[in-house]
Parts: structure tokens; C-alpha cells; sequence
């Protein structure tokens, strides 16, 4: 009899600890747990983009999985900002995906925070990297040990709407202006059509503005990467410049500015404007959001100056350290990037393909927006390019946001420029960390 | 065993002795295991998570690598940062203003909704449906096409599309139509003042009415005083959650707080240092003092409370 009622409290005293260590459990586990004992393993592949691109890899990763039926491939993708958001939680907790994308803005966050797979064992040898344009070779060291590899080759570049051009009666600006001559030819659109404007407002561009610091003879970063290499005047210079070409018509007001962040919004994309700032396979994005054909080319330059743009890997394969299976990662990432088939369906999707093989195999016609990307990074010249900077140090990320948000104060006339760049240079000199 | 037989049983039993003393410790373990899942919960998802923050607000947390202490770094960095400064700043507006809005606005529709109409309970639902929507991310996203450049707000104020302005985009505006959004969601509070006024006794009007009283006087002299401990109890519910305001200005803004931080809402600087910045020291710390600031106010409000919450015992 007495058992016969205590059974029922043990039973319940059982029960309700399994629930609550399993929930204890549940809470502390999540990590990835593939070992199939039959050989057969989960890789999680994560990137941000757009839906183009999620089309792309996700078709080269179906081929992968057809070709490897030991390797089940999860994905985790998302729009930049988000990724990222996503991927810092993840990585706090030990379960980032295998293979990832990491982009430069923040390659030195997590490579220099041991959350990235050291990759030096794997390249060369799992991982093919013969054929990368000399450029781009380095693009994915931090510290001498090899992180990332290269996606695609990037430089900056002046995108072009010929026809709106002829609409406002100018002529397309010429590849040798200066800035000053680029400024003067924005504001005399702006000047004789109401409501139009040359350029579109790179002000709040840290991007843009490396090219203009590179051109005035510095980089932007010293070399330990722990604080700014310019000196305050080449900022200052630089957003004077875009404030008279906001105060006379050359770049639009504010609030258009603040409006136009996105593809779809930009001042391009909106018949604003016939010229904006961009990264070179940007082309593609904006030319499927345009019926007019855009044209690339390079930036403006500064009377004397040296060279400011570069080619560059910014975005890359990189492999979680907290990878169970970093080998089959690594040769994941060498179908990516080197297998024809991956190469065919991916094709600009990442970008320019950072080897000469790969664009070879493209064959590109040249009248497409994918076409003028890859003539236009193959004809940029010593002229252009200088010897591409190192990477991009901790912090970057929060000073690229800085810069924008500066950028905006100043063009809505909450602060003057001589405040704005003593608080940038402050504010980097507490975000700077080196590597 | 059923209840009853355990209370027959307990019945026989002579008075308690010694095997009843381990019964009623038998009790007291199964009263423990009943309220194990509950505990678990409040230690996992509430005591741990909050004393983990705590600590980490002394420390530098990367995300990446394990934190190291710091002491009140942290909080000292609090006062010296303009941008932190100026998120505060912007919350304590939007607290300001639209909470306010939100009560009077909510209080009104409830004195109309409460004239006895016809179709009532279709108008309730009605006008509670914004508060079922409002929180989501679809109606912020909605609101961002609303009062941008090509919005319906520009479109039936007949800008041209080109003269026309950004409500969003515009660092004078931008949060305006946050606030504007807040004050929409009144339905919660709504309702609640639409319980208080049905609780209020009739006889109190009858005897006003019979004294001469306007419908206006009935309003002030016998519905506003029996109604505000409502009013106090929807005061500090929404001042509680305005200072916590995210999800709008997330989505509004695009997730960065702008135009030129004019709508960096507390919370929203908050995330971005944690989870953009790899800052989740600061971003605890911010989390503290959000937390001794929501606590200060709502203790203002009670003392405050003293001199015009009337309570009819």
C-alpha cells in the first residue's frame, strides 16, 4: 500500500527533473552534432546577399551534394546587415556555420578574434589558389596566416547613365577628369535642370573617400591598423567638396541622400541623377533595376596625386574555427571557386571572378552588364591602381557606420565640418584595434 | 488514489506524530517537484541571463572571445558618449510626447465607444486591430512606404515626386512618424479604460444628473476621478514599454537609427553596439542603466501618484 502511493511522487520527481535538465540541456546544446557513424557528414554553408545570388549557390551547392552523396549541405542566408547579425550571435555560441562568407568590413573582427579557421594547411593543397590575379593573392592575411579566400576582384568605379546624360543635354564625363572638373560638370546638370542633379552625394562614403585619401598620398589606416594615417585636412577638403556641391546643385539635398540607400532607391535607379559611386559588379544589380544601359568607369582623380583606387578581394570563403570538419570545408570551397561546373553557375553573382581562367571561361559578351564589369577591372592600368591596402582593421565596421551618420550631420546642418572630423578622428582612435 | 480517499484517510489517522511529520515533508519535496518547471524557467530564462548581464557589464565582451573585466569602464564611457547622449535624448522625447498622445487619444474613443452604440463590439475590434499590428515588422515596413518619398502620405498630399520630401528621411520628421505609429497602437489601452468606465456605477451620474450637472461636468467631476487609477495603471504601463520602443525604429530606419540618429531609440543604440559593434560590455551596461532609469520613473510615477490617483474604496 505504501509504495502503491509513494510511486506516483517518485514518477513525478523523475519526470519533472528530466524536463528540467533536458530543457538545461537544450539550452546548452545546439552545437552540430554529424557524426553519422556511416561516413556521411552536414556542412552549413552561410553567406549574405541577394535573391540572385541565393539562386546561384544554391544550384552549385544541389551539383556539390549531387557529385558528393556523403555531404548534406544546410544553408543559412540573408541580406548583409542581417547576416552579420546573425553570424556574431552564432559565433558566440559555437555553432557558426562551416563554410561562410565573411566580407572585409569585418574580416579582421573575426580572424583577428580566433573565429576563424587558419586556412594555411588547406591552401595550396585542398584548395587551389594558383590561378588568383597577383592582386588579389594577399587579399585574405591577416597576420601572416591566410583566413579567407577570394571570392572576386573589386575596385571602385563611376557608374554612368548615358541616356539620362542625353535627356539633361551633357555630355558623359571623361575617365581623365579631375575632381574638380567632375564637380564642375555635376553642377552645371544640376544648374540648368531643376529637381536633377549631377552626382550622386558621396560624402558619407568611407569607401569613396579611401580612393580621394589614397590619392592625397596616404592610406586610410596606419599599418598596425590601430588609428587613421591621414591627416584631418583630407577629410575636411573632402566634405567641403561635397558641401558646395550639395549648396550648387552638383549632388542633391539631404533628405534624398538619406532616402537613396538602397539598389532600388538610389538616385540612379530613381532618374535623379546620371552618376553614382559604386563597387564594379554593383553594375549588375543596378542595371536589372534600369532601362537604360549603365556604363563603368573609373573614378575621378586628383591633379598630381597618386593612384587611389586598387583591386582587391573584400569578400571571401572563410571557415568557422568551430568546425567539426574543416577538411571537407575546404574542399567544399575549392568546388566554389575553382570547379568550371560551380564557376558557370555562379558566374558574376559574387562578383568578378579574381582569376584569369575563370573569366576566360565565362566568355562574356561584352555588351552585358557582366561583360563591362570584367573589361572594365581588366582595363584598369598602374594609372589607376596603386599597390592594394592592407586589410581592413577591427573596428572597421562601426566607423564605416560613423562615417555615414557624420556624413549626414554635416549635409543636414546639425554640425560643421570641423566638429564632425575631430569626432570621427576621436571615435577612431576608440574603435581602432589593430588586428 | 483519488482526493477523497486522501482526505478519508487522513481523517482515520490519529493526530500528527512522528510518520506524519515525514509526510508533510514528503509534501513539501512534491511541492517543490510542481513548482520545478516554473523555477527552471525563471533561473534559465530570467535570474541566469540577468545576473550573466550584470557581470559582462563589467567587462569588455567581444562576442568572439571570453570576456575580460574591466571594473566601471563601461559606465564611464556612458557619460562621455555623445551618441549614447543623444539616443537617450530621442527616447526620452518619444516617451514625452507620444505616450501622452497614445492616453488621451485612447481614453477619448473610449468615452465614445462607451455611449452605448449600436455595432459596439464591431468598432472595439476595430479600432483594436492597429495594436495586434502595430508591434509587427509588417506594419513598420508598411509605415516606411507610407511616409517615404513616393508614399501615400506624399501622394494624397499631392507632392510631385521630385518637390516632394521624405518624411522618413528627414532628421525633423523621421521621428514624428515613430511616434506617430505608437500613438496609432491604442487599442491595448483602449480597452482597458473601456473596462474602467464600465465599472464606474451608474448611480453616480443619476444623482449628477439630478443635481444639474452638464454631461461635460458628469465627465470631470465623476467619470476622470473614478477613472484614475486606469489612467495611472496605462501610464506606467506605457512609459514602461516606450522606454523599450525597438522594433519600429529598426525597421523604419533601416536599422541604423538614421537619418543622422534621429531615431537611434535607446534599445536600438543598444543592439547595434552589442551585436554590430562587438560591444556587449557597453551594451550591458546601457542595459543597466535603461533598466535603473525605467525603475526611477516608474517610482517618480507612483509617488507622484499620491496626489491625483483617486482610489473609491
Amino acid at each position: 500500500m505504501s509504495t502503491g502511493k509513494l510511486r506516483p511522487r517518485r514518477w513525478l520527481t523523475h519526470a519533472a527533473t528530466a524536463a528540467a535538465a533536458s530543457l538545461l540541456l537544450a539550452a546548452c546544446g545546439g552545437g552540430s552534432d554529424n557524426a553519422e557513424g556511416d561516413g556521411s557528414i552536414t556542412l552549413r554553408v552561410g553567406w549574405y546577399g541577394g535573391d540572385p545570388l541565393h539562386a546561384a549557390l544554391e544550384e552549385a551547392l544541389d551539383q556539390y551534394q549531387q557529385d558528393n552523396p556523403d555531404v548534406t549541405v544546410e544553408v543559412s542566408r540573408a541580406a548583409f546587415a542581417d547576416y552579420f547579425d546573425r553570424l556574431a550571435t552564432e559565433t558566440a555560441g559555437r555553432s557558426g556555420p562551416d563554410v561562410t562568407r565573411m566580407s572585409m568590413s569585418y574580416f579582421a573582427d573575426y580572424a583577428g578574434r580566433s573565429a576563424l579557421q587558419p586556412l594555411d594547411d588547406l591552401v595550396g593543397d585542398t584548395i587551389v589558389v594558383d590561378g588568383l590575379d597577383e592582386d588579389v593573392q594577399e587579399s585574405g592575411v591577416l597576420n601572416d596566416e591566410y583566413f579567407g579566400v577570394p571570392q572576386s576582384v573589386i575596385s571602385h568605379a563611376l557608374l554612368i547613365d548615358p541616356e539620362l546624360l542625353a535627356t539633361l543635354g551633357a555630355e558623359p564625363p571623361s575617365p581623365e577628369w579631375t575632381w574638380d572638373q567632375y564637380a564642375e560638370w555635376a553642377k552645371a546638370i544640376g544648374q540648368a535642370n531643376p529637381g536633377f542633379y549631377g552626382s550622386s552625394d558621396m560624402g558619407g562614403q568611407l569607401q569613396a573617400f579611401e580612393v580621394w585619401v589614397r590619392q592625397h598620398g596616404s592610406e586610410l589606416f596606419t599599418e598596425d591598423g590601430t588609428g587613421l594615417a591621414f591627416d584631418r585636412s583630407v577629410l575636411e577638403d573632402w566634405w567641403t567638396y561635397w558641401q558646395s556641391m550639395r549648396d550648387e546643385g552638383g549632388a542633391p539635398p539631404a533628405d534624398i541622400t538619406a532616402d537613396s540607400d538602397t539598389f532600388e532607391t538610389s538616385v540612379l535607379t530613381q532618374g535623379l541623377a546620371p552618376s553614382t559611386y559604386v563597387f564594379v559588379q554593383q553594375i549588375m544589380f543596378f542595371q536589372a533595376l534600369n532601362e537604360h544601359p549603365l556604363e563603368l568607369q573609373p573614378m575621378p582623380t586628383t591633379e598630381g596625386g597618386d593612384p587611389g583606387q586598387f583591386l582587391k578581394a573584400l569578400d571571401f570563403w572563410s571557415i568557422s574555427s568551430t568546425s567539426e570538419h574543416p577538411e571537407e570545408a575546404a574542399e567544399l570551397i575549392d568546388y566554389l571557386v575553382n570547379d568550371p561546373q560551380a564557376i558557370q553557375t555562379i558566374g558574376l553573382n559574387l562578383g568578378v571572378p579574381p582569376s584569369q581562367e575563370a573569366r576566360d571561361q565565362l566568355d562574356t559578351d561584352p555588351a552585358t552588364p557582366e561583360g563591362k564589369a570584367i573589361a572594365y577591372v581588366e582595363s584598369l592600368g598602374d594609372d589607376r591602381v596603386g599597390p592594394p591596402p592592407g586589410p581592413w582593421p577591427r573596428g572597421y565596421g562601426e566607423l564605416l557606420a560613423l562615417f555615414t551618420k557624420l556624413g549626414e550631420d554635416i549635409a543636414f546642418g546639425s554640425t560643421d565640418i570641423g566638429a564632425a572630423s575631430e569626432q570621427f578622428f576621436s571615435e577612431a582612435d576608440r574603435v581602432l584595434e589593430g588586428f | 488514489m483519488s482526493a477523497l480517499g486522501e482526505l478519508a484517510r487522513l481523517r482515520r489517522q490519529p493526530a500528527p506524530h512522528g510518520p506524519a511529520t515525514a509526510r508533510s515533508k514528503a509534501d513539501e519535496r512534491a511541492s517543490w517537484v510542481f513548482l520545478a518547471p516554473w523555477i527552471t524557467g525563471l533561473l534559465v530564462i530570467t535570474i541566469v541571463p540577468m545576473a550573466a548581464s550584470l557581470w559582462l557589464s563589467f567587462t569588455e565582451y567581444n562576442l568572439l572571445q571570453a570576456p575580460s573585466w574591466i571594473g566601471l569602464d563601461n559606465y564611464q564611457r556612458l557619460f562621455q558618449d555623445p551618441r549614447m547622449h543623444n539616443a537617450l535624448w530621442v527616447t526620452s522625447r518619444y516617451v514625452a510626447i507620444s505616450v501622452p498622445l497614445q492616453l488621451l487619444l485612447s481614453l477619448g474613443l473610449a468615452v465614445l465607444l462607451n455611449q452605448g452604440m449600436r455595432g459596439l463590439a464591431l468598432y472595439r475590434s476595430a479600432y483594436y486591430l492597429p495594436s495586434l499590428l502595430g508591434g509587427s515588422v509588417a506594419i513598420a515596413v508598411l509605415w516606411r512606404q507610407m511616409f517615404g518619398h513616393d508614399g501615400l502620405v506624399n501622394q494624397v498630399l499631392g507632392f510631385g515626386s521630385i518637390e516632394g520630401r521624405s518624411w522618413i528621411s528627414d532628421p525633423s520628421t523621421a521621428l514624428g512618424t515613430i511616434m506617430t505609429l505608437n500613438v496609432w497602437t491604442f487599442g491595448a489601452p483602449m480597452i482597458i479604460f473601456l473596462a474602467g468606465l464600465r465599472q464606474i456605477p451608474n448611480m453616480y451620474y443619476e444623482a449628477a444628473s439630478v443635481d444639474g450637472a452638464s454631461r461635460f461636468r458628469q465627465f470631470r467631476s465623476v467619470t476622470l476621478p473614478l477613472l484614475t487609477p486606469i489612467i495611472f495603471f496605462n501610464l506606467v504601463l506605457q512609459v514602461i514599454g516606450a522606454f523599450q520602443a525597438f522594433t519600429d525604429a529598426f525597421v523604419i530606419s533601416g536599422g541604423d537609427g538614421g537619418p543622422s540618429d534621429s531615431t537611434m531609440f535607446y534599445s536600438l543604440y543598444l543592439y547595434l553596439q552589442g551585436f554590430r559593434n562587438f560591444d556587449m560590455g557597453y551594451a550591458a551596461a546601457m542595459a543597466w542603466l535603461l533598466l535603473a532609469l525605467v525603475a526611477a520613473f516608474t517610482a517618480i510615477n507612483f509617488a507622484v501618484s499620491k496626489y491625483w490617483v483617486f482610489y473609491d474604496d
